[in-house]
């Protein structure tokens, strides 16, 4: 880019009530030595004593070929290009968004209008997360998943709210989606200024931060357990799908309280009727795998995941609750209502055996009378979201032309499906490092730091919309040199 | 015809403590006043180059006009405020809030003989009479709008979003809203009032016949589309855009520029910063990135001869903005270390 020292942008998202303004608030109020110019699209929320605290209508519009991946922010362009005529220049720019605001056009008009691009670079996509209420707006609405999917860092606040088996559930559905996000866990949106500004994140000399087990390959379970089990009979308890804490007192206030504002269920997934005796729900299968162990370590449980693989690609056999099962050499899938049920393991022989579990076992309240001696999570594989996220490492080194018409295609064609990606490329014959970065069709990418003694190896992250993990390594593999 | 000749005469120069965001001329030729991006409000005498600054609104200007034939200076602020300023009057001057917001006002004029005062924020347009009283409103418009144009005493056109609207004094919803095809950055009225030419933020050029409603397009600009200027006669639209220093003027004489090639002024190395026909006559002068100011007289003559700039000076500085006094005789230019320089139009 230029040789001007560009000026770091936050982009805030988040719905409304996720904390965006009492994070903001803590921002401005802290003592960071930073001058903040603040745009915002929700109005009258922010401290006005604050001078550069900007109102600014949303303004979408699309470039003139029309498509979706290139709509721009007209608000934006016109306000930060104002900012810039003073002499003496803030320090960064945080932008709020309205709570149903898509971050793409936001993203794009830094990559889109010449004059932002030149003087503006995107710090980090910052999305707050109401933890009470998420798992319930990602049913219902596409928002959340996209604002989550674009996020360089989430901040799931109100985790004082829900319990601690529920935010496992919610970090795991977030993981889902955004592989890569850092996520921060607070209350009150309380958490280190640095940890929101001056991260870098859209900075091509800052390191790929992927969580490693997300590039791991992914598996058609999310759990395993290594049990010491006596032989005879042992029952194994489902507390139900989507195991949610009812003890809540403000469980079905929440729900009400969404209707009125009008976000109804749009798909047969309805949650309402979850809170109202229907419990005839089609999607209580949970399956898992039951096989001898020679040992009750981490390190036999790692040796039998290619069993376990093999088990879960044999057709399953249905058991209901009050059914048995035992070690075999396919999936059981277990039938279960809203209430859950209870399921009895025949053991014929003590011994050590694992149990490898399509979802991870609190998520359907899963449990055996005895504690699991050794376990293991797994890479997520399985999620109601449409959006996700796929990584993939590779030592091999690529060609660079064929990288460029693989990268091409993928913009041309999945441009619009694709909200980030980013990626370290070893490309053959190249001392340095490629990387790059985009928004979907937006790419920004070039030579980096020289690889010098780091072991070269490619690693790439695609967050968006139906993404095929298979097409994927299909076309990276067919860049390999 | 041949080529003619002219140049720009330099008169003087001050050194301004601000970023140029608006320049413009008290009625009777007396004043220049720079609005400034930090909010300083400069007026300096044409005569002796005397500097006083009026006030300040803080935290930056966004658009300064002067009354027509009176002494008030209308301002519009990035705090959401409109304020008047007695522009004949002395230093140090607070300024009088006439309408707070929480939007930006991003566009203000006079009526064209002065008697009311125009704005535009949010979605709406807002009327006060030259002192400051409230007059009307106009809107919800379905856009927020971003330009604003007199057509005649009665009559705005204001633009925003993809939308261009015909706004009528005593009305209280636009009369006419129209399609625009993107979101405009400039808005200009042609002197007959027959025309509203907008400059767009992707590449292309919209104009509207505002009486037939026939309506035209021109793309392939390279980048925005942010500066545009009638001549004095209604025949000549100059256009500039963000990704070239290249200037292109229009010819609406007969039937008009659709399908004909348009004039090509080259010369700036950088981006044109400021546009502007003289209100009399058939003058143009360009001021850039480049450093460069430079003086064209397009028509009638060859087009080899029109095409070449008649005088080209360099400054030490980028050039911001630029205004004509209503003479059409005197230049002030404005740069954007906040250096104003006056000059005049030797011809």
């Amino acid at each position: 880019m230029t040789d001007v020292k560009r000026i770091p942008v936050t982009v805030l998202t988040g719905f409304l009530g996720a904390g965006k303004t009492t994070l903001l608030n803590r921002i401005l109020s802290e003592n960071h030595g930073r001058r903040i110019a603040v745009i915002e699209n929700e109005f009258g929320e922010v401290g006005v004593d604050h001078q550069l605290v900007i109102g600014a209508e949303e303004e979408i519009f699309e470039t003139s070929n029309g498509c979706i991946c290139c709509t721009v922010r007209g608000d934006l362009i016109r306000v930060l290009g104002q900012l810039l005529k003073r002499r003496e220049r803030f320090d960064h720019v945080l932008i709020e968004t309205t709570g149903m605001a898509d971050p793409g056009p936001v993203a794009q008009t830094f990559f889109l209008d010449d004059d932002l691009k030149a003087q503006f670079v995107i710090d980090a996509i910052v999305t707050l997360v109401d933890a009470r209420h998420f798992e319930q707006h990602l049913r219902t609405l596409k928002e959340p998943a996209i604002q989550v999917g674009f996020a360089d860092v989430i901040v799931l606040n109100k985790t004082d709210l829900v319990s601690e088996a529920d935010l496992e559930r919610i970090e795991r559905s977030i993981r889902a989606i955004n592989g890569t996000a850092r996520i921060h866990c607070t209350q009150n949106a309380a958490l280190p200024i640095d940890a929101v500004l001056g991260l870098g994140a859209f900075d091509l000399d800052r390191a790929l931060a992927v969580d490693a087990s997300f590039l791991e390959p992914q598996y058609p379970f999310e759990w395993a357990g290594a049990y010491e089990l006596p032989a005879g009979r042992h029952i194994l308890r489902a507390a139900g799908e989507h195991h949610h804490d009812h003890g809540h007192a403000e469980h079905d206030h929440e729900h009400e309280e969404h209707a009125h504002e009008g976000h109804a269920p749009e798909q047969g997934h309805d949650h309402g009727q979850h809170d109202h005796g229907h419990h005839d729900h089609a999607h209580a299968d949970l399956k898992l795998a039951l096989l001898p162990l020679a040992a009750a370590t981490r390190a036999e449980l790692d040796a039998q995941v290619e069993h376990a693989v093999r088990i879960f690609a044999e057709p399953p056999q249905h058991v209901g609750s009050g059914d048995h099962l035992a070690p075999a050499e396919h999936p059981h899938a277990l039938g279960m209502s809203c209430q859950g049920g209870q399921y009895c393991i025949d053991i014929a022989v003590a011994g050590t055996y694992a149990l490898f579990c399509e979802h991870h076992p609190a998520e359907f309240g899963l449990q055996l009378a005895l504690a699991p001696v050794a376990q293991r999570a797994f890479a997520s594989h399985h999620h109601d979201q449409d959006i996700s996220s796929v990584g993939i490492s590779d030592p091999r080194p690529l060609d660079a032309r064929k990288v460029n018409d693989w990268l091409s295609y993928l913009l041309q064609s999945r441009g619009e499906d694709i909200l980030r990606m980013k990626g370290v490329l070893n490309i053959r014959g190249e001392t340095r490092r490629y990387v790059f970065h985009g928004v979907h069709m937006m790419f920004d990418g070039r030579p980096d730091k020289a690889w010098a003694d780091t072991p070269r190896a490619s690693s790439l992250v695609f967050i968006g919309r139906k993404l095929d993990r298979q097409e994927l390594e299909a076309g990276f593999a067919s860049c390999i040199a | 015809m041949s080529r003619p000749v002219a140049n720009l005469q330099a008169v003087w120069q001050v050194l301004l403590d601000d970023y140029p965001v608006d320049l413009c001329w008290s009625p009777d030729g007396r004043y220049v006043v720079l609005a400034g991006g930090e909010g300083r409000l400069y007026r300096v005498s044409s005569a002796d180059a005397e500097v006083v600054q009026l006030g300040s609104h803080e935290p930056g200007v966004l658009a300064a006009a002067w009354q027509p034939g009176g002494k008030w200076l209308a301002t519009s602020g990035q705090d959401g405020s409109v304020q008047l300023w007695d522009g004949t009057g002395a230093e140090g001057q607070t300024g009088r809030v006439i309408h707070r917001g929480l939007r930006w006002p991003l566009a203000l004029a006079y009526e064209p003989k002065g008697k009311s005062l125009a704005f535009v924020m949010g979605r709406e347009l807002h009327r006060y009479s030259s002192d400051g009283e409230p007059l009307a409103s106009i809107g919800p418009h379905e856009v927020p709008l971003t330009q604003l144009a007199w057509r005649n005493a009665t009559q705005c056109v204001v633009a925003g979003g993809g939308q261009l609207c015909l706004d009528t004094v005593g009305a209280a919803q636009p009369i006419e809203t129209h399609l625009l095809d993107g979101a405009p950055l400039t808005l200009c009225i042609s002197p007959d009032a027959r025309i509203a030419a907008a400059g767009l933020q992707d590449g292309q050029l919209n104009f509207r016949y505002l009486a037939t409603h026939k309506r035209s397009r021109m793309s392939g600009y390279d980048g925005k589309v942010d500066q545009t200027s009638w001549s004095a006669n209604s025949r000549w639209l100059a256009t500039a855009a963000s990704g070239s220093g290249d200037i292109v003027v229009w010819d609406f004489s007969g039937k008009g520029p659709e399908g004909t090639e348009p004039l090509q002024l080259r010369t700036h190395a950088e981006r044109i910063e400021a546009l502007a026909f003289a209100p009399e006559g058939a003058w143009l002068v360009s001021g850039g990135r480049d450093w460069r100011l430079v003086l064209w007289r397009p028509g009638p003559s060859q087009r080899a001869d029109v095409e070449a700039p008649v005088d080209v000076q360099l400054l030490d500085a980028p050039i911001g903005r630029i205004s004509w006094s209503r003479d059409g005789k005197r230049v002030a230019v404005a740069q954007t270390d906040g250096r104003l320089r006056l000059f005049t139009l030797q011809a």
